[in-house]
């Protein structure tokens, strides 16, 4: 049953990435352009217009927008991934749940390809390396962002067979959740009172367990224990509606 | 024998998603709306089907079009469930073949096969194993590295019954898609069907052809208007069937 579902999911991954990158002039590198062209004018904007008094801010960026990409691609990219697939749907009895979480591990290959980018970074400007948090501190957030990011795309996907416009509302959302995270201004930043409605957004604490992981080598626990929390709570969440609305996507696609 | 194929009492309804597919914004604005057409406006593809179908049998199923035949392969495929009743399949079921489907229309026919093969269950070294003796079957030629949005239909039928030529299914469905075929492939798709049926393979077999109906079933279901109207020998129920209109 497991070599299955990991044949499965591997060839749903090598098909995705085929339809993907068929026709595209770039390919892949539009997954790591993306983040660093929003870097550039990120810190044109907030460096050279309105002046953060972020140290290092082009570090600060890089660490936290290509684990944004990631959500942002993976959610508003996965939300239609069972319309996509209509036709192996409805001719195949096979774990449908595979299809969305092959678009969020092909996202998540992006960003683990994208990592020595962010080193590179790191190393021109001549900060230090923490092996030593970095080792178990990225895998450990990694995989928490993995199941908050399937959590909301089973959910959205899933609802997305039966309300199209899901897909163009969780767009709409990701771009605001964006301005709500803070990817481009620190935590610090934000007044005091504000702090839990940010706190509130399951990316915050992925997000800012990044940029200190990233940028001190400190694993934030307590950040990284409420976005755990968060996650099990989306899994679960994405599970059950999708648990609730499987057995009708043949009919409804 | 032993019965491969159960369905009890089958009801199956299709909510009317014309109603529900026009957005969230008019569903939002209609909820009371369309809770009650939730309930009334549905459309029943199939009412009250009973019937089994035990191993080795080839069974047919005939009746006009929209009388419910593509949802009992559905059913018994297991892509889709029924709203009362139950379906029991006791063996390990081909993808349903029919026209145009199972099929990704960005990917060659090449990659299509590969990720068929998968999602039916064997490995992916299986599948390239045996890759050759399916494109062989296909006879595609150059075509087989080509998208296959770029194929005509009868290209993609050749395709997909290529596909279960190398899985040995237990329990084949097939869906109208021999229409599409040239006289060459046709035979080549009956030789194939004759081989499964003499290995003792189920077959549920839907078409609107007398004379493939006639060649390749035993058994034959008439389904008029979503019910079960006549079942026997494949010969006497199309002669019922055909003298009904």
């Amino acid at each position: 049953m497991l070599r299955r579902i990991v044949e499965i999911t591997l060839q749903l991954i090598i098909k995705d990435f085929k339809v993907r990158y068929k026709g595209t002039l770039l390919g892949y590198a539009w997954a790591l352009v993306t983040p660093l062209l929003f870097a550039v004018i990120f810190n044109f904007v907030f460096q050279h217009i309105i002046r953060f008094e972020v140290s290092d801010y082009p570090l600060f960026l890089v660490s936290g927008l290509f684990a944004w990409q990631w959500f942002s691609n993976s959610v508003s990219g996965g939300a239609s991934c069972f319309l996509q697939n209509a036709s192996l749907i409805k001719k195949l009895n096979f774990q449908r749940y595979l299809i969305p979480l092959s678009v969020v591990l092909i996202d998540a290959l992006h960003f683990v390809l994208a990592l020595p980018i962010i080193f590179v970074f790191l190393f021109i400007w001549d900060k230090p390396v923490y092996y030593h948090s970095w080792w178990y501190g990225i895998p450990l957030v990694a995989i928490t962002q993995l199941a908050i990011i399937y959590g909301v795309t089973l959910c959205v996907s899933s609802l997305n067979t039966i309300f199209r416009d899901i897909d163009k509302v969780v767009t709409l959302l990701v771009t605001m959740l964006f301005y709500l995270t803070p990817v481009f201004y620190p935590l610090s930043m934000v007044p005091e009172d504000i702090v839990p409605i940010i706190q509130l957004n399951p990316m915050t604490g992925v997000i800012s367990a990044w940029h200190e992981l990233i940028l001190n080598g400190v694993l934030q626990w307590a950040s990284l224990t409420y976005s755990m929390i968060w996650s099990v709570m989306l899994l679960l969440l994405g599970a059950f509606v999708y648990q609730r609305l499987n057995f009708r996507f043949a009919e409804a696609l | 024998m032993s019965i491969v194929i159960e369905f009890d009492n089958v009801t199956k309804y299709y909510p009317l998603y014309n109603l529900f597919s026009s957005g969230l914004k008019s569903f939002l604005t209609n909820i009371p709306t369309y809770l009650r057409q939730l309930s009334e406006e549905r459309f029943a593809a199939l009412e009250g089907l009973t019937f089994s179908i035990q191993r080795g049998e080839s069974v047919a199923i005939v009746g006009r079009n929209g009388a419910g035949k593509s949802t009992i392969l559905g059913l018994i495929a297991g892509v889709i469930v029924p709203s009362e009743g139950s379906v029991r399949v006791h063996e390990r079921v081909s993808p349903l073949l029919e026209l145009g489907g199972g099929f990704h229309p960005e990917l060659s026919g090449r990659e299509n096969v590969i990720l068929n093969g998968v999602l039916m269950g064997l490995t992916r070294k299986e599948v390239r194993s045996r890759l050759d003796a399916i494109l062989d079957f296909a006879e595609l030629g150059d075509f087989v590295d080509q998208p296959i949005r770029t194929y005509s239909t009868g290209m993609l039928a050749r395709l997909g019954f290529s596909v279960i030529t190398q899985i040995q299914p237990q329990l084949l469905l097939v869906d109208e898609v021999l229409a599409v075929g040239d006289d060459a492939f046709r035979s080549k798709c009956y030789n194939l069907i004759e081989n499964f049926r003499l290995q003792g393979v189920t077959i549920v077999f839907v078409s609107h052809s007398a004379s493939e109906v006639e060649y390749l079933c035993d058994r034959a279901i008439w389904i008029d208007n979503h019910r079960a109207r006549a079942d026997g020998k494949a010969c006497d129920i199309l002669t019922q069937y055909h003298s009904s209109f």
